[in-house]
């Protein structure tokens, strides 16, 4: 079996209690998980459950109060590995606002390489390909406020690929997108990801899980379940107590299977929901 | 309301202003403004006048659009002129009530002061037109240099003003957002005294102040999770370089400076 | 200058609820500021209860009371030191009695959820995101106005957090019965509550009618770039293959009866 690009074993964390104020709950709470080279893994969780402390712990801007985080073998724990763990693993935030530094496009996607002194003649070479892979090259000499949500989150995917990871987390990068941002993120992605990248998408919305190899469930600092997206959205009950839901599509199906009409799990597409009902309707 | 603002805008082009290393025209602004100063006859505004009018045509940039920037400070030129005028008292005197005074002296010191305003703005004007302000805190950031070894963190410093330039477009934005939304919930930005209104301001600064360090704090984040840590070790994607335009601005540079020194010296007695 | 809104006329009766619809740019946020009298119209007229919304002075402050307005992330203006000022910020604007101020809030307070005892007093900054939401919208509600507009009103919230604001918009509309228009890109969420859909496309309205009607159209809805729901989307691809699906059907729930019928009676 191939070495996890991450491996995280009973990590255990809980932020720093404030002046005068009690001691706050555990944000994560003995959580497993290991991610694979080239895999697509979806983390979901309801607000504050946990899951943007998890992605922070895998680019060590938090350390593991109890418990370890490898990421491609280096403990996040040990000081010296901090650098290299930063450009292995490339972290992209929910606002896209918040993380560009610069005042030109492609000067942003330069920051991360020069700031790990990669030598100028490849600096060129690295923000040219960055931006090509998120399709954003024809904006490379654009101010950042003057691009959508959308393109924002983009460039700043971008700047992450500069430092050519072996891993993207991303945490909620859609959130404050409208759909069509959302679209294009979820492009790159699913680009990132036949490239042979792998990707931790940190999200809430299920439509976006639900084109991962695998789906992670997080709720009060626990993991719940993990499994491939169908496997987790048949526990349709579970998601829900979490405050989660499943895809639409799933919900149809389950409803259906519900009130005794035969359609398989297999139908989580429109078309192939469809294809199963179509002969029901139509049968002479 | 932001949106008529041209002072301390880019205006972006490719003209050879445009493509002068940012030092060069850093520090010819500098010059500029000390020379400005020494400006003493007519001749002297004149060409003054003809150095700037070549600078604008070669830049691009519309004359309107630069003689725009003027507008936002007209109030403090007519001030100064004011203060100039009825505070000096030299020469012929024509009116005077207690310390006031209306002289020939006065006048012309205020007609001078008035000028060197107006030369000013629209001579520096012309450096944040021309330049992206990223080229310009690099700019600085180069030229202050030498002052590392007196422990002045000049990196940094560039970082900070190339940070707070990123984000003013963000923050006028929001202010905008805000105004509408508080003004949605009866806030009155417009009447009442000078204190009331500095007091009604409170709904609009309070959540832009809080806005200001939630994004600070998520940028610090971002930076450091892209491996920031400093200028140690950095390299550049765009360096500057001196190039043989550079070499003429300097040498135009030096006829300005000949010509206002001779203005000085000469015409000037 | 391009424009932002496009020779657009719309009538919206008293105590309906509208759902406006469109993506970024569409022209749906010019157009819901335009009723609040924040922006005014470069050509045309926009009059609320009978009042023209070029109105000066007084009569334009009278207008703007008349409209509740909720921005995204309405959490980001909260500024008083407690969730009660806060609140009473619009109402005290207004130049109301203490007392009435008093009763407004714990009003508005009580119709988002919030429990005026445990957090009145708070900081809204102590508050959770979603708590914080609620202290913004009731900050509106307070002044009571009779035309409620909000701007994409669950952003950013997670699935639960989405279903509450939703549900709490609804409960408003039913207590209050006041009209409200409800601004999002989600066409699914629209059509649980409103009774009639405005879609937007380039500063002009594309379509208005019920959510039905509208769904009907969903080829179109996608080509101008908005989400149809899946079930909608569903029954659009059931109908081109000869299924006699009724334009009513736009929920799960709805599906599920229809294919029960179609089941018992054999042949559809």
């Amino acid at each position: 079996m191939e070495e996890p690009i991450v491996k995280i074993e009973q990590l255990t964390y809980r932020y720093p209690q404030a002046e005068g104020e009690d001691v706050q709950p555990l944000a994560l709470d003995g959580v497993n998980l290991q991610v694979y080279p080239g895999e697509f893994v979806a983390v979901v969780g309801h607000n504050g459950s946990g899951k943007s402390t998890l992605a922070r712990q895998i680019n060590a801007l938090l350390l593991p109060e109890a418990g370890v985080v490898w990421v491609k073998g280096m403990r996040t724990d040990e000081e010296e590995n901090l650098w290299e763990i930063r450009r292995t693993a490339g972290m992209v935030f929910q606002n896209p606002d918040n993380q560009l530094v610069a005042n030109v496009v492609e000067d942003d996607v330069a920051f991360g390489p020069e700031n790990i002194g990669v030598p100028r003649a490849q600096l060129r070479v690295r923000v040219d390909e960055a931006l090509a892979a998120v399709k954003m090259s024809q904006f490379a000499d654009k101010a950042p406020h003057m691009l959508s949500g959308g393109q924002k989150q983009r460039v700043a995917i971008a700047g992450v690929l500069a430092l050519r990871p072996d891993i993207v987390v991303m945490d909620e990068p859609t959130a404050m997108l409208d759909p069509e941002g959302r679209r294009e993120v979820m492009q790159v992605i699913l680009d990132l990801k036949a490239q042979g990248i792998t990707v931790l998408l940190i999200t809430h919305f299920m439509e976006e899980a639900a084109r991962a190899d695998r789906v992670v469930v997080i709720d009060n600092a626990k993991m719940i379940t993990q499994g491939t997206p169908r496997e987790v959205f048949r526990q349709r009950d579970m998601l829900m107590a979490c405050g989660l839901t499943i895809p639409a599509i799933n919900e149809l199906g389950a409803q259906l299977r519900q009130a005794g009409i035969p359609v398989s799990e297999d139908a989580d597409t429109v078309e192939r929901m469809a294809d199963e009902l179509c002969p029901l309707f139509l049968k002479k | 309301m932001f949106k008529n603002m041209t002072l301390g805008q880019y205006f972006p082009g490719n003209s050879p202003i445009h493509r002068l290393d940012p030092r060069t025209k850093l520090l010819a602004t500098v010059a500029y403004i000390v020379l400005i100063f020494l400006v003493k006859t007519f001749w002297g505004y004149l060409g003054v006048l003809a150095f700037l009018g070549v600078v604008v045509a070669l830049s691009g940039v519309r004359f309107g659009y630069v003689v725009k920037g003027l507008k936002p400070l007209l109030f403090i030129i007519l001030f100064t002129m004011v203060i100039n005028a009825f505070f000096t008292s030299s020469g012929t005197v024509y009116w005077q009530w207690k310390f006031l005074s209306l002289s020939s002296g006065g006048i012309l010191l205020a007609v001078h002061m008035a000028l060197r305003l107006t030369f000013l703005v629209l001579g520096t004007q012309l450096l944040t037109l021309t330049t992206p302000p990223l080229m310009l805190t690099d700019a600085i950031e180069s030229l202050l240099k030498p002052l590392k070894a007196i422990k002045l963190p000049v990196h940094e410093l560039a970082m900070m003003m190339s940070i707070a330039l990123r984000f003013i477009p963000t923050l006028m934005e929001e202010t905008d957002k805000l105004m509408k939304a508080q003004a949605s919930r009866g806030a009155d930005f417009e009447s009442g005294n000078l204190f009331r209104r500095a007091k009604n301001m409170v709904p609009l600064l309070v959540p832009l102040f809080v806005s200001a360090f939630r994004r600070a704090d998520e940028l610090a984040l971002a930076m450091e999770a892209r491996c920031y840590r400093g200028g140690e070790g950095r390299t550049r994607l765009k360096v500057l370089r001196f190039t043989r335009l550079d070499a003429y601005a300097l040498i135009a540079m030096l006829v300005f400076t000949a010509f206002l020194l001779v203005d000085f010296f000469v015409l000037g007695k | 200058m391009t424009k932002a809104l496009n020779e657009i006329s719309v009538e919206i009766p008293d105590g309906q609820f509208v759902g406006v619809i469109g993506h970024t740019g569409s022209g749906k946020s010019t157009m819901i500021q335009h009723i609040n009298a924040l922006l005014r119209p470069t050509s045309g007229t926009v009059k609320v209860d009978g009042v023209d919304t070029a109105a000066k002075g007084d009569e334009m402050i009278a207008l703007r009371r008349k409209v509740g307005l909720v921005f995204q992330y309405p959490e980001h203006q909260l500024f008083e030191e407690t969730v009660v000022k806060d609140v009473g910020f619009g109402p005290r604007n207004m130049g109301l009695p203490e007392e009435e101020i008093k009763r407004r809030v714990s009003d508005a307070l009580a119709q988002v959820g919030l429990d005026e005892a445990g957090v009145g007093e708070k900081s809204p900054f102590e508050l959770s995101g979603g708590q914080r939401r609620r202290v913004a919208i009731a900050g509106v509600l307070a002044m009571e106005p009779r035309i409620l507009i909000l701007d994409e009103p669950s952003a950013g919230l997670d699935p639960r957090g989405r279903r509450e604001v939703l549900a709490l918009v609804k409960s408003i509309h039913e207590a209050r019965k006041i009209t409200v228009m409800l601004v999002s890109h989600y066409m699914d969420e629209v059509a649980q509550v409103a009774d009639r859909v405005i879609v937007m496309n380039d500063g002009k309205i594309e379509m208005d009618g019920t959510p039905a009607q509208i769904f009907m159209r969903a080829a179109r809805l996608q080509q101008i770039g908005l989400d149809v729901p899946a079930v909608v989307r569903l029954c659009d691809i059931l109908r081109a293959r000869g299924v006699d699906v009724p334009a009513e059907i736009v929920t799960p729930e709805a599906f599920c009866a229809f294919t029960l019928r179609a089941k018992e009676g054999g042949n559809v």
